[in-house]
Order: C-alpha cells, then sequence, then structure tokens
C-alpha cells in the first residue's frame, strides 16, 4: 500500500477505528469529544473484541507500548482543567501518543504548533495579513489565526511540540490562556475570544536534550505532567520496532515481511546499551547518543531498504550493524568504543552459544 | 465478577455458599475474610447482629485466649499485636499477629466483648504447625520477620494474576480494592461474603494439594476442624472467622487424618504494633497496604458516611497540602483541586463507584508532579505514601501479662523524656559532663544499644572504645520507638526484669568467654559495664583485668589494657570512678608488664608493625603528660636495647629512633646516620628508606624540617635512582610525608626550593609538560646542527 502523503494523520491512518468506536460509543462525554474518554482509552490501548462497521469487523489494535496507567491519566488530565505535557527521553512516543489522543478526542491531530527557536509570540496567538490590515484596518477577516487560536474557537485539543525549544517569555505567553480559557485581541473592538468547551493543549517536551529552555513554575503549575520512560521489556520493545517498521517499509512501497529474530536481536541491544545492564545481569558502558525505540525502528528500516534495494534480501546482518554505528556513534566518538566494547564482551560470549549472534558478532569488522 | 467465571462453575459456587458455608439455618456459618479488610469487617459487624451468634471462632494461635481481654480491653488502642516466641534448643522464632483497628478479627473480638459473645482462637499456634509438619523446620525463616497471616499463596494465585490481567488492574490490591472495598461496601452482606468466597475458593484451586500440604494449611485446618467439632457441643450458633483461603478447607471433607505435634517454649504476649509495621508494603506478607489510609475510610464507614472514600481522599489531600508546606516546599491548592477532579475522573474512567487510594496516587502523580518524574520531583508523591501508611502506635492496657522489662523501659523512657508515642526519628543531645541525668540517660542508652533493642544510636560526641573525639563533652543520638523494639524487649526478658538487669545478665555471659591471658578483652568489657552505669559487675571485671594482666604476654594487648585504664583514670569523675589509687597502682602494673615485652618486640610480624609504632607512641605521650608516676628508666633501657637489634624493621627502627630522640637518649646525627645507611647501602638496602623515614615521621617529623643534611642526601638518592627502582619507591615515600601538615610541608618546599636556587611558587607550579620538553629538546639539536654547519661549535 503506497499512500499519497508520506505519514499520513492518525485520524487518517486509523480512519475506520475512529468511526467504529463512535458508532460503538455509549458512554458518557466531556463537551465537545468525539470519544468518550473510555473509548479514547481503547483507541489508545486497544480492545479485545473487535467492533462492527457497517458489516465489516474491525479490529482496535494497541497503538501505545508501556504504563497503561498513564494513558488513563492523560485522558482524564485532559477533560479536566489543566494542559497535558508529555516529557521524557527522545523517541519515546510521545509525539505519537500526542497524535493518538488529540485524534481519538477532537478528530483532528494537525492543530500543530511546532516549536523551535525561532518560535515568536504571535506564531503562538495570532499574526495579520498585513494587505488586508493596512487596506482595512484590524479585522477579523485581516486575522490569521495560530492552531491555538482555531483550537480555542472550535472546542478542540491544540498540539504544541517541542514546547522546550521555545524562548522560555514565549513559552509563558500560554500561562493566562490556560488557566483563563480566553484570549485578549486588544487590535480589535470587543476583541475577545473565550474558549469553547472542548479545547486543551497537549505539549510535548524534552527536558534533557542540548538546547533547550527551562519551564517557569507558572507555566508548570498549569500543566500536569506525564513522564514516559523508555521501555524496558525486549519483547515489547521487539514488538513496536517490528509494528513500526513494517508500517514505515510499506509507507516507503518496500513490501518485505521483517524478521522476528534480527529484530529482537536489535532490540537488545539497544535495551542493554540503553540501561547499563545486559540480560545476565553484568553491567555495561552506555553511549551518550539516545538509544531510544524510535532509532531503532529507524535502524531497522535503513538496513532493510538498504539490504533490499543492493543485495535483494530483505535484511541482513552487515547492513543491521553498518546503520547501527549511525545512530550510536553521533557527536561523541568515545561512543564508537563503547559499542565495540560490547560486541567484545556481550555479543561473543552470546555467539558461543547462537548461530544468529554468531554471525552478529561477525560484523563487528564494520564497527571501526 | 461473576460474569468472569463460566456460569456453571458460579452457579455450583453458589450453591456450596448458600448450603454449607453462609446458611442461617445451620449451627455453623462461615465468615470468609481478607485479613484487614475495612468491607470485611463492616459486613462482619452486621453478620454478627444478625446471627447473633453464641461464639465466634478466629483463626488465632489457640494458646492466646487468655489474651482476648486484655486486646478488647477499653484502654488498649490498635495497632497491636500477639507476640509469638518459640524456642527450641536450636532455634528461636518469632511471628506477630498483628490487629487494627478495622481487622474483622479484631472487630469480632470486640463485638464479642460488647455484646457477651464468647470468642476463641482456633488456630495451631505456629510453633505447633511447624513441629507438626513433615518438612517444618525448612520453612522455618529464622530472624525474619514472620507474619502469622501469610496470604502470599492467597494473592499469588494463577486465578489471581488472569482475573487481574483481564480486568486490567495493575496489582492484586488494586483489584481487591475495586471489587471488595469499594463496590463490596454497597452489596448486601451475603452477596459480599459469596463473592469473597468464590474468589478465595477459585484461588484455592489453583494449588495442588501437595502444596498446600508443604505449606501445612492442612494441618492447621484439621485442628481448626477440630475446635469446631468440640464447639458443636456447647453452642448452637456458631460463627466462625477464618482467612477466605481456609473456609474451603473447613466444609470440605477430607479422608486423611492429621497428627498435631505440639510445641514446647512457647511464649504469648500482647504487645504495640505500628501502622508502618503492617503495612504490606513494608514486607508485612499479609493484609492490605496503605494502612492509615484505610484505617480513615474505617472511621467513615463507622460514621455512616454514604461516599467514605470520596471524602477521606479529600482530606488526606488536604493533609498532603499541608505537609509539602511544612516542608519548606511551594504547593498550591490548584494542585490539590486538580487532584480531586483527576480523581473523579480516573474513578469513572475505571467504572468504580468511588475513587481509591489508586486514583488518589494516580491523581498526585498527575496534578503534584512538576517536571520530568525523577528522585527530584517524587517528593509528594512520597509524602503521600508516608500518609497513607501512617505513623501511629497501639497501646496496650496495663495488665498482668504486661512484660516486666518493658514497663521498666516505658518508665525509663518517661523519666528522660523520651518520646515512644509517634514513630519516626527523635534527637536527643545528651550533656554528659553538666547534668547527672543526661549522664544516666547516656548509660541507658549504652544498656539498650548492648542488648541490641533498636532503639537508639549514637551519632556524635566522644567514642571512648575506639579513643575517638574525646575531647567532646555531650553525645548526640537519634531514637525511635516501633514494635521490633518491643519484641527485642521481650526477647531479652529472659535476661533479667529490668534494663540493667538483662544488661549485667548479658554482660556476664559474655565475661565468662573472655580467656584469662586477653587482659584487653576484660578491660574492653570494663569500660563497657562502665559506660552502662553497671557498677555491680564493673567491680568484678576491675578484679578480672587484675588478675588477667598478669598472665598477659602480649605487647599489643597489655598496651590496649593501659590505655583503657588511663582512660579510665583519666575520666573518673565522669565514669564514678572512685577507687583512684587502685587504678593508679593496675596503671603502673600494666605498664611494668607492657613495657618489660618491649624487647622482645625485634622480630614483630609484618602486619602488627604499625600497631606496635602506635603503642609506643602512646606509652611515650602518656608518659610525657606525667599525670601518673611510671617508671621511665624501663621505658628507655627497653627501647634502648631494641634499637640495636640486628633483625628490627627499617619502619619500627625509625620510630624506635625518634622517640629516642624526642626524649633526648639520642642525637639527632645519628637519625640521619642511620637513614644514610639505608640510603647509600645496597639497592635492596636503599629500597627501604622510605620505610625508614615512615617510622622516624611517625614519631618525630621535626628532624626532617630542621635538618639540611638529610634533605641533601634524600635529594641525591633520589636523583640517582633509576627510573624503574624509582616507581617502586616513590608510594612509600609518599606515604612518608604524609605525615606532614600543610605548614610544614610549605617548609620542606621552601628547604628544597633552596636546594636548587629557585623559589617555592616554581616547586609547586605544574610539573613541565613533556611535549614541551621534547619540542625544546628538538629545538636544541637543530640550533646545535645550525651552528655546527657555521662552524660557531
Amino acid at each position: 500500500m503506497i499512500m499519497d502523503t508520506i505519514k499520513p494523520p492518525a485520524e487518517t491512518l486509523y480512519e475506520k477505528e475512529l468511526q467504529a468506536l463512535l458508532l460503538h460509543d455509549k458512554a458518557p462525554k466531556p463537551p465537545n469529544w468525539l470519544l468518550s474518554p473510555k473509548a479514547v482509552r481503547d483507541f489508545i490501548l486497544g480492545r479485545d473484541a473487535s467492533l462492527d462497521l457497517n458489516g465489516e469487523s474491525v479490529e482496535i489494535t494497541r497503538k501505545f507500548y508501556g504504563d497503561d496507567v498513564l494513558i488513563e491519566r492523560a485522558i482524564v488530565s485532559l477533560a479536566g482543567n489543566r494542559g497535558l505535557m508529555l516529557v521524557g527521553d527522545p523517541g519515546t512516543a510521545k509525539t505519537m501518543l500526542s497524535e493518538l489522543l488529540s485524534a481519538a478526542i477532537s478528530g483532528t491531530s494537525t492543530n500543530t504548533i511546532q516549536g523551535t527557536a525561532g518560535t515568536t509570540e504571535d506564531m503562538i496567538k495570532y499574526s495579520w495579513n498585513y494587505a488586508m490590515l493596512l487596506d482595512k484596518g484590524p479585522s477579523l477577516q485581516a486575522l490569521i489565526p495560530s492552531p491555538l487560536y482555531t483550537g480555542m474557537k472550535k472546542g478542540i485539543i491544540t498540539r504544541f511540540e517541542e514546547i522546550t525549544r521555545c524562548p522560555a517569555e514565549v513559552q509563558d505567553v500560554l500561562i493566562s490562556i490556560v488557566s483563563d480559557k480566553v484570549m485578549n485581541i486588544p487590535e480589535l473592538e470587543d476583541g475577545i475570544l473565550f474558549a469553547k468547551p472542548g479545547f486543551n493543549i497537549i505539549a510535548t517536551a524534552n527536558i534533557r536534550d542540548k538546547g533547550v529552555n527551562e519551564m517557569s513554575s507558572a507555566l508548570k503549575r498549569r500543566f500536569n505532567f506525564e513522564t514516559i520512560f523508555p521501555i524496558n521489556n525486549v519483547k515489547m520493545e521487539a514488538k513496536i520496532i517490528e509494528s513500526q517498521a513494517r508500517t514505515m517499509l510499506r509507507q516507503s512501497g518496500v513490501s518485505i515481511e521483517t524478521d522476528r529474530d534480527v529484530v529482537e536481536l536489535l532490540a537488545t541491544t539497544f535495551l542493554e546499551l540503553r540501561t547499563g545492564e545486559t540480560q545476565e545481569g553484568y553491567k555495561i558502558d552506555t553511549p551518550q547518543a539516545v538509544m531510544s525505540t524510535a532509532e531503532a525502528v529507524s535502524v531497522y528500516v535503513q538496513s532493510a531498504m538498504t539490504a533490499h534495494f543492493y543485495d535483494d534480501k530483505p535484511i541482513s546482518l552487515e547492513r543491521l550493524v553498518q546503520n547501527m554505528l549511525g545512530a550510536v556513534v553521533k557527536d561523541n566518538h568515545k561512543d564508537l568504543n563503547v559499542l565495540k566494547t560490547y560486541f567484545s564482551k556481550v555479543v561473543k560470549e552470546r555467539a558461543k552459544g547462537e548461530g544468529l549472534w554468531e554471525d552478529y558478532y561477525n560484523m563487528k569488522k564494520w564497527i571501526k | 465478577m461473576g460474569g468472569l467465571l463460566q456460569h456453571e462453575k458460579m452457579d455450583q459456587i453458589t450453591t456450596l455458599f448458600a448450603e454449607e458455608v453462609f446458611n442461617f439455618e445451620k449451627q455453623v456459618i462461615y465468615f470468609p475474610v481478607r485479613h484487614h479488610s475495612p468491607a470485611c469487617s463492616y459486613h462482619l459487624q452486621r453478620t454478627i447482629a444478625a446471627y447473633k451468634p453464641e461464639i465466634i471462632l478466629l483463626e488465632g494461635p489457640e494458646n492466646s485466649d487468655h489474651l482476648i481481654d486484655i486486646l478488647t480491653a477499653e484502654k488498649t488502642k490498635p495497632p497491636v499485636s500477639i507476640y509469638y516466641g518459640y524456642a527450641t534448643e536450636e532455634h528461636t522464632y518469632v511471628c506477630y499477629y498483628p490487629f487494627l483497628d478495622y481487622s474483622p478479627e479484631y472487630v469480632a473480638l470486640k463485638e464479642a466483648a460488647q455484646h457477651g459473645i464468647s470468642a476463641k482462637f482456633i488456630d495451631l499456634s505456629y510453633g505447633s504447625r511447624l513441629e507438626s509438619l513433615k518438612q517444618g523446620h525448612d520453612l522455618k525463616k529464622e530472624n525474619k520477620k514472620l507474619s502469622y497471616h501469610d496470604e502470599t499463596l492467597l494473592t499469588g494465585s494463577s486465578f489471581i494474576r488472569r482475573l487481574c490481567e483481564k480486568m486490567k488492574y495493575r496489582t492484586f490490591d488494586e483489584l481487591w480494592e475495586a471489587i471488595f472495598e469499594i463496590e463490596g461496601i454497597k452489596k448486601e452482606t451475603p452477596d459480599f461474603v459469596r463473592d469473597v468466597f468464590a474468589y478465595c475458593y477459585l484461588s484455592r484451586m489453583a494449588y495442588e494439594d501437595d502444596v498446600l500440604e508443604e505449606e501445612g494449611n492442612f494441618v492447621r485446618e484439621a485442628q481448626m476442624k477440630r475446635h469446631i467439632e468440640m464447639a458443636k457441643q456447647e453452642y448452637t450458633r456458631i460463627l466462625v472467622v477464618t482467612g477466605g483461603f481456609h473456609t474451603y478447607g473447613l466444609i470440605e471433607e477430607r479422608n486423611m487424618t492429621y497428627k498435631v505435634r505440639k510445641a514446647a517454649g512457647e511464649k504469648v504476649y500482647p504487645m504495640v504494633y505500628t501502622f508502618a509495621e503492617a503495612d504490606q508494603l513494608n514486607g508485612y506478607a499479609s493484609g492490605m497496604p496503605f494502612v492509615n489510609y484505610y484505617d480513615k475510610i474505617w472511621q467513615a464507614l463507622c460514621r455512616q458516611s454514604p461516599f467514605p472514600y470520596t471524602k477521606s481522599n479529600i482530606n488526606l489531600l488536604a493533609e498532603l497540602l499541608h505537609m509539602i508546606r511544612k516542608k519548606g516546599e511551594s504547593v498550591s491548592v490548584a494542585d490539590a483541586i486538580e487532584a480531586n477532579d483527576l480523581i473523579g475522573g480516573l474513578a469513572s474512567l475505571r467504572s468504580k463507584r468511588e475513587g481509591g487510594a489508586y486514583e488518589l496516587l494516580d491523581a498526585v502523580t498527575s496534578a503534584f508532579t512538576k517536571g520530568e518524574r525523577s528522585i527530584a520531583t517524587s517528593g509528594p508523591l512520597e509524602a503521600l505514601r508516608n500518609i497513607m501508611t501512617g505513623n501511629r502506635i497501639g497501646e496496650v492496657a496495663p495488665n498482668e501479662l504486661d512484660v516486666p522489662i518493658v514497663r521498666d523501659f516505658k518508665s525509663m523512657c518517661k523519666k528522660y523524656r523520651l518520646h515512644i508515642h509517634t514513630t519516626g526519628k527523635k534527637q536527643k543531645m545528651l550533656d554528659v559532663y553538666a547534668k547527672a541525668l543526661h549522664r544516666d540517660n547516656s548509660r541507658f542508652f549504652h544498656c539498650l544499644q548492648f542488648l541490641g533493642v533498636e532503639f537508639c544510636e549514637k551519632e556524635s560526641g566522644p567514642d571512648w572504645a575506639n579513643y575517638k573525639h574525646i575531647n567532646l563533652v555531650r553525645e548526640g543520638w537519634t531514637y525511635s520507638y516501633s514494635s521490633s523494639v518491643e519484641a527485642r524487649l521481650i526477647e531479652n526478658s529472659v535476661h533479667g526484669g529490668s534494663i540493667r538487669e538483662a544488661a549485667i545478665h548479658k554482660l556476664e555471659g559474655i565475661i565468662k568467654q573472655v580467656p584469662n591471658h586477653n587482659s584487653c578483652e576484660a578491660a574492653k568489657w570494663l569500660l563497657q559495664a562502665i559506660l552502662m552505669g553497671l557498677e555491680e559487675i564493673g567491680g568484678r571485671l576491675f578484679v578480672m583485668v587484675e588478675d588477667y594482666v598478669k598472665q598477659d604476654s602480649s605487647f599489643l594487648s597489655l598496651c590496649q589494657t593501659f590505655h583503657t585504664l588511663t582512660l579510665l583514670y583519666e575520666q573518673k569523675r565522669l565514669f564514678a570512678f572512685t577507687e583512684s589509687e587502685r587504678i593508679e597502682k593496675l596503671i603502673s602494673e600494666t605498664y611494668y608488664h607492657a613495657v618489660s615485652k618491649i624487647y622482645a618486640l625485634a622480630q614483630p610480624n609484618p602486619e602488627e608493625i604499625e600497631g606496635i609504632i602506635e603503642n609506643l607512641k602512646r606509652l611515650y605521650m602518656v608518659m610525657m603528660k606525667e599525670t601518673l608516676v611510671l617508671a621511665e628508666e624501663i621505658f628507655h633501657d627497653q627501647l634502648g636495647e631494641l634499637l640495636y637489634a640486628k633483625t628490627l624493621p627499617p619502619q619500627l627502627e625509625g620510630a624506635v629512633a625518634a622517640i629516642l630522640f624526642n626524649l633526648n637518649l639520642l642525637e639527632r646525627e645519628e637519625i640521619v646516620q642511620r637513614a644514610r645507611a639505608y640510603m647509600f647501602g645496597t639497592t635492596e638496602k636503599m629500597m627501604l628508606t622510605a620505610r625508614y623515614l615512615q617510622g622516624v615521621f611517625m614519631i618525630a617529623r621535626d628532624v626532617f624540617l630542621y635538618d639540611e643534611q638529610l634533605l641533601a642526601d634524600l635529594d641525591y638518592v633520589i636523583n640517582g635512582l633509576s627510573y624503574e627502582d624509582f616507581l617502586q619507591i616513590a608510594p612509600e615515600l609518599k606515604l612518608a610525608f604524609t605525615y606532614f601538615s600543610p605548614m610544614e610541608i610549605i617548609t620542606i618546599s621552601e628547604n628544597v626550593a633552596n636546594l636548587y636556587q629557585t623559589n617555592i611558587v616554581e616547586i609547586n607550579g605544574p610539573a613541565l609538560d613533556e611535549r614541551m620538553l621534547i619540542k625544546a629538546k628538538n629545538l636544541d639539536r637543530t640550533i646545535r646542527k645550525e651552528f655546527a654547519r657555521w662552524n660557531l661549535v
């Protein structure tokens, strides 16, 4: 299946699931919510039984792996008075979760502010069509609404990606809007925008990464924080890598099956390098680079694509190690040594017992 | 819950329940409980009112019936527990049977007492249970905290695990709270009891018979059945209250007979307990977590509150705000409001009537955490957990079974104004020199420490035993009371009826084991006895030391005894030591014995060298103080002899020479000469220079500070060393120079600078970079070449 867009939004990707859930949703909903909190939870965590949609059986798949209770807390937070702040290491699926929540609650996940160091206050609130402004003076027609403005007006979720990359003074624009649910537009007569029920903000933030700004205490007080921790289970991580890699490969027009054993090997390597502890309980060095699940997916997809296009194979360990090198060794050359040591200590030991690990060990030659 | 089970199975359970378990027409009805469950207590109260039993039989050690009156007395305030001790020839085992206000067993006891209903414990005692099992002794967990009601089998069954997965609950406790605590209190009593029975029955069915037998369930149930049969002879309406896991075991027909072997040497006492220890989260293997939280729920239930959880959650949130503010952290009421909203939202999402402990925890996690979850932001959650566990300590009404040592302990605590009515660490500063009461308090603490009561710990103040910080005049202690303190006291009750008696008795046992040539061990216990203020035994120990010194042939042991005795002499006022003359005589005798062994130290054990030097130094220092009249001459002679022993290790040689130099019995030149003898000897001897210097510097550092010759010689030796030899000697030399103070190091630096005609700044500056040296060398070579080309060199 090749799609028109590289990465369709969640509401398009899971259109049928959302429709089926909507059809069967009898639970009470907060005002302006597309689905009830229970159905939102089912959409993200999956359901045991599939649902019927006009004679078609639709399976509601699990889309988020990890702490299920976190999802419940996040949904309930969004129904309340405060915004939701998703924090955690890079690659822990914060953005994906934010998209899924928006799609299920408001039916759209595209009402998004993409935070950068260059984000300004008018990108968050509103700006003007200057030709019209000069022509007719300040009017609603001349006003260009921001995603936040749209969210308040329509009563839908506004996503704010990478909020900590914005300068602290720009972040603080949100303070009074989140608490008072109102935006003042002094340029207009009667320029007050009251937020419609259903409006809320899901922000994602990276706290420990380089180049991020501290959040003010006032802003922190207006959000409920949920920390997403990296997955700590090889089987679960392998499952995520497999399903995401499959989807990404299909989207790129490469129709190959994923290799479960290779995925598990990759997941094991990433998990061990991330946690600094091997399955046998030995301590190992960890690289400075972020060894996230998202990074592992990208290593697998790249390896599969290289193997597909150049070697005419579904995947090869040779390509895997070559691509892993790019993921592990980024801005710190010492990380190369960490990976090398991992191979000569951990992988070598396992190579004695298992064929796949032996082949994996033989690919150490690429780490240089 | 019924919906999760196949209808047939549920029907079968329902029939069994209606006919055999909870049939009011029958002579016996069985009430299955989970220990410490408020909902079970709530329905049990109703059952007692409806059924009006003549006797209530409870799962509890059968030899504890005499404690029932004490436990239900007006002045007894839970948490309390039955302390159970069981001693065989080889082992001692202890276990606890805690009661909280809302424990179903306690509620039953209270109701029985109030309505004049008989009550009786029917289970095997812990010891008899172990003795009756084939592999009972393997089950025993010595020194581990044991609960009489271990619910591991119940909570860990495969049935419960599957149920949690299916119903999406994190833990069994969350599942229990949702189904039985929150929903259960709104159910009709028979329906509630049926559900508890069904879930316990299915948990039990998840185990094979041999597992149940190994754990001693069958033998216990057989004994309980015997008691029920006996009660049937006498009473017409009997209510049996046991853990739900056993209910089926009591109605099930079993052909096996189980022989009970009674344990001997069992002790049972009523004792106080604490919320902290009753919390399952602190390793207590039965009952529910968050003891204080459910205590509040129970209070709300007693008040007939229509929404017991909602009200308690709000109160706890307010308490949390207060606690966080008290710690000086900022928190707003808005956070608590948000958390309260979240509790409601989560409860509705999870289809619960009200939000319980888990919704409260989740809500606080979301609303109170400001930033990424880490140690830095976990304060509010930690505080909430502490509040939910609580810090209450119970009280036991005064009674004849009151253990005398515990009574003595409490009266002492009162005397010294120690707070033992809440858990948590408290501090006490004791002015041991100035105040007699503080001195007594310190002795009391030392006694408790010696008895291993785990009540107090010394944080600061003089450490007499190790001769550290002895210039300090105050002692800082921390103490905290818990039921384990009381348990340890009860264990010590075999030694005596009061703290003092127990300490004396225990010490007597110890000193019997001290061999008669080990005077320092005897002196150590003498000091301990004096610190504990036990004059009675102190006198006897003093005689022992007098006797042992004569038979002691070890220099180190005698020196140790000497130092302990001088310490006692110097602090005789603090230690209330009156026989000044006698101790002076003993010190002088010990000194004589110790000093006369010096000559024999010529070939010491290498591991003892440092200790010997240290003790020689201390002997020398005591002599210098002149507070005691000691025969100096013998010390001088012995040292003089020792110095000329050929086998003397260099370190000891340096130390002896330095002491003699300080005593003006040796010229400085001789020390220098001896150093030179090493430095300019064979390579092997030269390597020992550092050791010799270590010995010298330990005693007399000034030799090096003011003798330029020694410095110049050392410099010469170092310059002449090969690279490998230098590497070998460097660590030892470095160690030798650690004895100098920073000021002295500066003086040495100045001397070295003078030697090299430079200044101290340059000497202390960073070493020259190797690369720079190479560069300079290359430059030099190039210039030389160039000069040579021009015929300039």
